[in-house]
C-alpha cells in the first residue's frame, strides 16, 4: 500500500473511502456522509485533493457523470486498502484502551 | 467561486472543475471554504507533473514565468525608486537619521539590494533582449529573402 502517497489528504481519504463503501456517490453526497457519521466537515479543496490522489492510486474510479454530478465507487484495490487501515486502526485502538485500563488500574 | 478554480492547473481544471462546482454551489460558502481551495490549488500545482505534457507545455510555462518575474521587477523598481525620495529633504533625514540610525540603514540595505537586482536583471535579460533582436533580424532577412525569390519567380514565368 502506497499509505504515504497520500500525504496530508490520508485522513481524508481515509473518510472517502468509508463513506463510499456503502456505495458509489458524488462529492457533495460524500461531504453529506461524512459530515453524518464522522462530524468533519471536508471542505471541496480538501476533498478534491484527496479524489485526485485516490484516483491516481486506483483506490477510486470515476463513474459516468449525471449532469453536472460525477460519482465515484470503490475499486477491489481500494476495499483492500481499507481493510488494511481500518485493522490497523483496530490494532491502534486495541493498544490505546489496554493502556488507559492500564492507567485507570494505577 | 469559479474564479478561485481558475487557479488550479488546466489539467485538472478539464477533469474536475465542473464536478466541483456543483459541489461549490451546494456547500455554504465560508472563508475556511476560500482559504482551503487556495491551499488546494497550491496543492495541485505542485503535484501537477508538467514534464508528462510535454516540451511544448513547459517551454510555455518558462516564457509565462519570465514575463511575471520581469513585470514583478518593474513593480519592485517603482517601489525603490519612490523609497529613494525618501531622503528629500537631505537635512531633515539626516537630522532623523541621527535619532534613528536604523533607518538610515534600513535605507543603504534596501538601496544595495535594489543595485544588486538591477545587475542580476540586467546579466540575465541582456542575453535575452540581444537573442531577442537577432532572431527579429534574422527572420525579417529571411522574410525578405523569400519575398525577393519569389517576386524573381514571377518575373521569369
Amino acid at each position: 500500500m502506497r499509505q504515504n502517497d497520500l500525504g496530508r489528504f490520508s485522513d481524508a481519504s481515509f473518510l472517502i473511502l468509508s463513506s463510499l463503501a456503502t456505495g458509489p456517490k458524488h462529492g457533495y453526497a460524500m461531504m453529506e456522509d461524512i459530515r453524518a457519521f464522522s462530524g468533519t466537515q471536508l471542505e471541496p479543496g480538501t476533498l478534491y485533493g484527496a479524489i485526485t490522489r485516490l484516483e491516481k492510486q486506483g483506490w477510486i474510479e470515476a463513474l459516468p457523470s449525471e449532469e453536472r454530478r460525477r460519482p465515484y465507487r470503490m475499486t477491489d484495490e481500494g476495499v483492500m486498502a481499507l481493510r488494511k487501515q481500518v485493522a490497523t486502526l483496530e490494532q491502534v485502538a486495541f493498544v490505546g484502551k489496554n493502556r488507559l485500563a492500564m492507567m485507570g488500574g494505577n | 467561486m469559479r474564479f478561485l478554480l481558475k487557479l488550479y492547473p488546466q489539467a485538472w481544471r478539464e477533469r474536475y472543475e465542473e464536478e466541483m462546482l456543483a459541489v461549490l454551489m451546494e456547500h455554504k460558502i465560508t472563508p475556511a471554504t476560500v482559504v482551503d481551495l487556495l491551499i488546494g490549488a497550491f496543492d495541485a500545482h505542485l503535484n501537477d507533473n508538467g514534464f508528462a505534457k510535454g516540451a511544448r507545455f513547459m517551454r510555455n510555462q518558462l516564457r509565462s514565468g519570465l514575463v511575471m518575474t520581469f513585470c514583478a521587477f518593474m513593480v519592485f523598481g517603482v517601489g525603490w525608486g519612490a523609497l529613494q525620495r525618501i531622503t528629500d529633504p537631505l537635512p531633515l533625514f539626516q537630522a532623523v537619521n541621527k535619532l534613528y540610525p536604523e533607518l538610515g540603514i534600513l535605507h543603504d540595505t534596501v538601496f544595495i539590494v535594489g543595485c544588486f537586482a538591477f545587475l542580476a536583471f540586467l546579466i540575465s535579460g541582456l542575453p535575452i533582449f540581444f537573442i531577442s533582436i537577432k532572431r527579429a533580424f534574422e527572420n525579417k532577412l529571411s522574410s525578405q529573402k523569400a519575398d525577393l525569390f519569389q517576386q524573381n519567380k514571377f518575373y521569369s514565368e
